[in-house]
């Protein structure tokens, strides 16, 4: 097997709320999570909204940093990397957010907003400058012309390209795609979708693509791995994911089947499996005792007592729809 | 059975310093209580600007040019503003993507929901804090008693979405806009939200125009109205748009959207809708991107024709020419 190019051990966050000291208490935003990327691969991570997703991307990118565990980075350790190794060592971790007016400066140009990475990281100016960014509008699928308009001057999935093309400009071996295509209308995300794939395909770049979004996983994934309240439930191969998840909360997400409550507020866990309360086949043992990310046939691993076969649950209705 | 809401040839402009352009094109569609329609579409196809013209909110530089937006009988597009105010929020509700958005954080999440009570009915303040928590409970909120006093950052988004949606409630209304009201959420709590809208419907008889990037929830509806280019391209039930969409931009989103096949290029429609300037051009504004594309297109506009059960604005259902 090839080395991985991304491997996370033990990564665990906890924010610590303001007020006084006595009464200071830590929300678990992550919680022991481990995983690995392979070269050119893409690990989707799915999951709600406050189950940590966003974090581990932030963190991945060493925008954000972990309360314990650790990263490697083609085998070096790049939570310890600072000053001038770090910053020559972000060329290979880019991001990608959902709304691209975060990431580009709407007074900016378009050409440097994507210039600004390729001075920074690659030292490039002048004509060859120029050239490259011509080349990359391109490589999203933009007229170079575009280099003189600003962010404005473009509908959402098209600003969603220029970003995507901002963070491939240094060359990355691994962009964070934070939930890419959710601000976008069918037709644009399909557009979105399509590029990644394409970029992959030409460049052998690596994707964590962090999603709620089902079926833009099912569309990009090699394997996908779903977090719960920061701690991870599930990780397994796309095709057998798709085929039967194992665990009930990611045969809920998968069938988009409205669950019980809301998952857990960070200050405030259950205790066992974090899912227990919301779980439609949870049991005494589920809430005394939380269940371990356990190694089962076909690569893949789940964190629960009884991972029954879920597919049976998952089996979409109306097949003759074109619409699923 | 008389339309709640009824939309008739709606025309509306925007004027821009290059000139004026039609953004919504003589658009029409009937809303009948208790009945649920979905507007979809690409951005820029005008779903939105369709909401807020029923509203009557409109950003600054467009303008209704022809058309009438009938309220229970009610033309609200020829009433003064101050008989139109009263209906914001009162016999029409509607709720948005962002729930942080529209709630003040500093106040209350109770409190707004009371305020609104009290705009839409001559109730004292204890009166209205009942009403409102008693709306609170009917959205689903849990323990409302107690989430009263809470700013709206001590809530979750779900449960955000559900004081926005008893907000929207306070005015007793006939019609509900949900604009992407889902869009926001992850899949198990969107589904509540959905669960929870399609119950008021339901229970209250409510009109509800939903609308939505998500197919398979705008499958979910009684009725489907496409719209491209400022125009409506299809409308259809629910459940044949979900099977058999008639119109190819409605087939080339469906399939846009129906990724089945792992790591494969999804059926992306190429192109971009057209530039506002080149709407008015005497074609089908869907042409350049249709794959079905033949002569008459490029020469004529086409008109909503029959399609099966459906409609669809496409030369492909019009009758033979006599």
């Amino acid at each position: 097997m090839t080395e991985p190019i991304l491997r996370v051990e033990g990564l665990s966050k906890t924010f610590v709320s303001g007020g006084a000291l006595r009464t200071r208490r830590g929300a678990e935003a992550l919680d022991d999570v481990s995983f690995t990327l392979g070269p050119g691969e893409t690990l989707a991570v799915a999951g709600e909204s406050g189950s940590g997703k966003t974090t581990l991307g932030m963190i991945v990118a060493r925008l954000e940093e972990p309360s314990a565990g650790e990263i490697r980075l083609d085998g070096v350790d790049w939570l310890a990397l600072s000053g001038k190794a770090l910053r020559r060592a972000r060329k290979d971790v880019q991001i990608v957010f959902q709304d691209p007016a975060t990431s580009l400066d709407p007074r900016l140009r378009v050409g440097e907003s994507i210039a600004e990475p390729l001075r920074a990281l690659r030292g490039l100016s002048g004509r060859a400058l120029d050239a490259r960014v011509g080349e990359l509008l391109v490589s999203v699928g933009l007229d170079p012309a575009a280099a003189q308009r600003r962010p404005r001057d473009f509908s959402g999935g098209e600003r969603q390209r220029i970003a995507i093309a901002r963070a491939i400009a240094p060359g990355p071996r691994l962009v964070v795609c934070d939930e890419p295509v959710a601000a976008l209308d069918p037709s644009a995300r399909a557009n979105v979708l399509n590029l990644l794939l394409e970029l992959r395909e030409r460049t052998g770049v690596a994707y964590l693509f962090i999603s709620h979004d089902m079926e833009a996983i099912r569309s990009v994934a090699d394997r996908v791995a779903v977090l719960y309240a920061g701690r991870l439930v599930e990780e397994a191969p796309a095709e057998e994911f798709f085929a039967g998840p194992r665990h009930p909360y990611s045969a809920a997400l998968l069938a988009g089947r409205a669950l019980a409550g809301e998952p857990p507020p960070a200050l405030d866990l259950p205790s066992g499996c974090r899912f227990h309360p919301r779980c439609p086949s949870a049991r005494p043992r589920c809430a005394a005792e939380a269940p371990h990310l356990r190694p089962e046939p076909g690569g893949r691993r789940a964190a629960c007592f009884f991972p029954a076969e879920q597919a049976e649950k998952t089996k979409l209705s109306g097949a003759d729809r074109v619409i699923g | 059975m008389t339309a709640s809401l009824s939309v008739r040839d709606l025309t509306v402009v925007l004027e821009t310093g290059g000139g004026t352009f039609p953004v919504l094109d003589g658009v029409s569609f009937d809303l009948a209580p208790g009945q649920s329609r979905a507007l979809v579409g690409e951005s820029g196809g005008g779903k939105t600007l369709l909401a807020r013209a029923v509203m009557r909110l409109l950003p600054p530089a467009a303008r209704v040019r022809a058309g009438a937006v009938l309220l229970d009988g009610v033309d609200l597009l020829r009433i003064p503003e101050r008989e139109m105010a009263p209906r914001r929020g009162g016999a029409i509700g509607w709720v948005f993507q962002e729930p942080l958005d529209a709630l003040d954080p500093v106040r209350s999440v109770g409190s707004q929901v009371a305020e609104a009570v009290r705009r839409h009915s001559a109730s004292g303040a204890r009166e209205a804090r009942a009403r409102a928590i008693a709306l609170l409970q009917e959205a689903g909120l849990a323990e409302a008693a107690r989430r009263f006093d809470d700013p709206p950052h001590a809530l979750s988004g779900g449960m955000r979405q559900r004081v926005m949606i008893a907000a929207a409630l306070a005015g007793d209304p006939s019609v509900l806009i949900a604009d992407e009201p889902t869009a926001a959420l992850d899949p198990p709590l969107a589904s509540q939200v959905v669960a929870l809208i399609d119950r008021l419907r339901r229970e209250r008889g409510l009109a509800l125009l939903h609308v939505t990037h998500d197919l398979r929830r705008a499958a979910e509806c009684d009725r489907v109205s496409v719209l491209y280019a400022g125009r409506i391209v299809e409308e259809a039930s629910g459940a044949d748009f979900a099977r058999t969409p008639r119109h190819p931009y409605a087939a080339a989103l469906a399939a846009s959207a129906a990724a089945r096949t792992p790591r494969r290029r999804l059926p992306a429609i190429p192109g971009a809708p057209p530039a506002l300037a080149d709407r008015a051009a005497p074609r089908c504004a869907f042409a350049p991107r249709c794959p079905q594309v033949f002569g008459r297109c490029g020469e004529e506009k086409p008109e909503l024709y029959p399609a099966g059960a459906s409609r669809a604005r496409c030369f492909l259902y019009a009758p033979e020419a006599a």
